[in-house]
């Protein structure tokens, strides 16, 4: 028992037994896709009912498998058909109707061996994300990626025929869909020949775009994290004057970061088109005006707050105490601000410049000691600085507990120097037969712009030391130290070939002490006395 | 030794097809030009005259003869079915035929001298 239905060829109705009907359809299904034009196909359906009356199949009969096979042999196979016998490459066995699909790699859409669009056709996603996917990856897995994608670049198989390319986009293998393939394949291979610098140039462009973005986003994330650290978000302190620069260039900086993105964009999905490239101008446009505003607004706000601070600093002489030109010590103990001391035997005079509401340095003199004070707390971030001036005696010795402080002016054969903290003092055109130094925790001293002879130093801590050239050195540095202890001392040039450490002379090639860094800067080989 | 005998038959076949393609257009062009014929006469006469051919290969042919304006076709009926397409070549047919003719004598002369 077979069942049977209805259809007519060329008009004609007949019967059909359901199994033949199946093949005669497939049969059809394969010319139509070779039938140029719908009258060809016509032609051979009249053919058919004529070859089916010459088997004795008329009108109305059945028409059997047999049937439909002797047609087949009468009219030849679908491949007959072809009328150009375009290198299809169909295989036979391709030719089903099997939806699987299959990894290759896709060279008609390819930036460089096609693996991408290969696996974004596998799983059916769009080429720019597998890209995308890809860059993060190979930042992400520091360059990991990378032998990864060579290698399926290797194992990986090209689609070349159409049946591949067709079961690699997931598409039924048919005549109809390889013939629509090659229709539109041919001009596609002809843009793809022509395009392999423009694709080297995609390339490269896409992936400097995708760091740019990458790093755009990373400078932006941490100004906002400079932001809110400093300014708790509420434009208080520093930030405040600079609130609008800070805005605008951050602005500047979301667009670069966008305009990276949107070239990263073009260049994966290899579209520069109109729009893409207008979008670019308007966004650089934009973001150099934002860039350019913010420029002038801060230059704008730095030039506003100089001026302020020129308006509010005045100069004023402050209380010269008794017996101040016969003290022999100056005592600097401040929390902020610089105390310049000038050794002058002709005249005395105290001078504080400062903002008109900064605190007043208090000076006292007690036992041929000079004492300099300021109260208050730490100002170190305020933009105008408290400076005090003092021209007085020479001196015998300077302790700087606390502040900055230089001294100059003096011709002397003794001073001594005590620095401590995180002070600093600076020595400058003077002139010193002899200096002994003591420094310790972050002390800094600088006496390359002063003329020394022998210097003496005891250094502790991280305190680093600044020698011009000298003559004679001796140093005592301890035996024992934390490990992130290491004082430093730096020296122009010296005279001698020998300096005294720790009470020993040593080399000054050999220069290892556990707490010390010594540093000669200078050529030693060509100063008289040097022994090798 | 067997693998490369059926790679020459094949490579031969292929070469036999190219010069098929325009052999048979011209065979068609000749068997249409001194009265109107059906496919299946068309197919009877190359047969008989020993040219391998299948109605497959000659559908679209005809077609395309007769868009490029080489055949013209007329409608006849038929003592069963539906009427007949005829195909007869036309003039430009016939002289497109006669050069053709001319090409494939100056090949063989080219084959006899070789």
């Amino acid at each position: 028992m077979k069942d049977i239905t209805r259809i007519h060829i060329a008009k004609v109705p007949y019967n059909v037994e359901v199994s033949a009907k199946k093949i005669l359809d497939a049969y059809i299904t394969a010319l139509e896709a070779y039938a140029v034009d719908s009258e060809l196909l016509e032609d051979i359906e009249i053919r058919m009912t004529e070859l089916l009356l010459e088997r004795g199949v008329k009108q109305d009969d059945v028409i059997s498998e047999a049937d439909v096979t002797a047609i087949r042999e009468q009219l030849g196979e679908p491949k007959d058909f072809m009328t150009d016998e375009a290198t299809l490459g169909i295989d036979a066995e391709l030719l089903s109707k099997d939806k699987k699909r299959k990894l290759y790699r896709n060279l008609d859409n390819a930036l460089l061996g096609g693996v991408l669009s290969g696996l974004a056709s596998f799983f059916g996603i769009n080429v720019l994300w597998a890209r995308l996917i890809f860059i993060i990856l190979s930042f992400m897995s520091f360059g990991f990626a990378l032998p990864v994608y060579a290698v399926l670049w290797l194992i990986i198989p090209s689609a070349r025929t159409a049946a591949e390319r067709l079961q690699m986009a997931g598409l039924p293998v048919t005549l109809a869909s390889i013939r629509d393939l090659n229709e539109d394949g041919s001009s596609a291979n002809i843009k793809r020949r022509v395009s392999i610098q423009k694709r080297v140039v995609t390339i490269v462009l896409g992936l400097i775009s995708v760091g740019g973005a990458i790093a755009a986003a990373t400078a932006l994330v941490s100004v906002v994290v400079t932001v809110v650290q400093h300014g708790q978000l509420d434009w208080s302190a520093s930030f405040a004057p600079y609130q609008l620069a800070i805005i605008l260039a951050f602005a500047a900086g979301v667009l670069l970061m966008i305009l990276c993105l949107l070239v990263a964009f073009a260049s994966f999905a290899q579209k520069f088109n109109k729009r893409i490239w207008v979008s670019a101008v308007v966004i650089v446009a934009l973001g150099l005006g934002l860039f350019g505003a913010a420029l002038i607004s801060a230059s704008y706000n730095q030039q506003l707050q100089n001026n302020e601070i020129q308006r509010n600093t005045i100069d004023m002489n402050l209380k010269m105490p008794d017996s101040f030109a016969a003290a022999k010590s100056l005592l600097i103990d401040i929390p902020y601000g610089n105390v310049v001391y000038i050794a002058d035997d002709t005249a005395t005079s105290i001078k504080q410049r400062s903002l008109k509401d900064a605190a007043k340095a208090n000076v006292t003199v007690s036992e041929g000691v000079i004492k300099v004070q300021l109260a208050g707390t730490d100002q170190k971030n305020s933009p105008a600085g408290t400076i005090i001036t003092l021209y007085g005696p020479r001196l015998d010795s300077i302790v700087v507990a606390n502040g900055d402080a230089s001294y100059s002016g003096a011709n002397q054969a003794k001073l001594n120097v005590e620095i401590h903290n995180a002070s600093s003092l600076r020595l400058y055109s003077s002139r010193i037969d002899t200096l002994t130094v003591k420094a310790d925790a972050s002390a800094q001293l600088s006496a390359s712009e002063a003329a020394v002879a022998g210097v003496n130093i005891s250094v502790e801590g991280q305190a680093s030391i600044d020698l011009g050239n000298i003559k004679t050195l001796d140093v005592t540095s301890p035996d024992v130290c934390a490990s992130d202890g290491l004082a430093s001392i730096s020296v122009g040039n010296i005279v001698s070939a020998m300096y005294v450490l720790n009470g020993i002379n040593v080399a000054i090639k050999s220069v290892e002490s556990p707490c010390l860094q010594m540093v000669f800067n200078g050529d030693q080989q060509g100063l008289p006395g040097y022994q090798n | 030794m067997t693998n490369k005998e059926t790679n020459s038959e094949m490579y031969a076949e292929r070469l036999a097809v190219q010069l098929r393609k325009g052999f048979l257009a011209f065979c068609v062009l000749k068997a249409c030009s001194k009265k109107s014929k059906y496919t299946s006469d068309i197919i009877r006469q190359l047969r008989s005259a020993e040219l391998v051919v299948v109605e497959g290969t000659i559908y679209p042919l005809l077609s395309r003869l007769r868009k490029d304006g080489l055949l013209a076709h007329e409608w006849q009926e038929s003592e069963q079915g539906p009427p007949r397409k005829y195909y007869r070549t036309t003039d430009y047919g016939q002289e497109v035929a006669a050069l053709v003719e001319k090409k494939i004598n100056d090949l063989q002369s080219t084959l006899k001298k070789l």
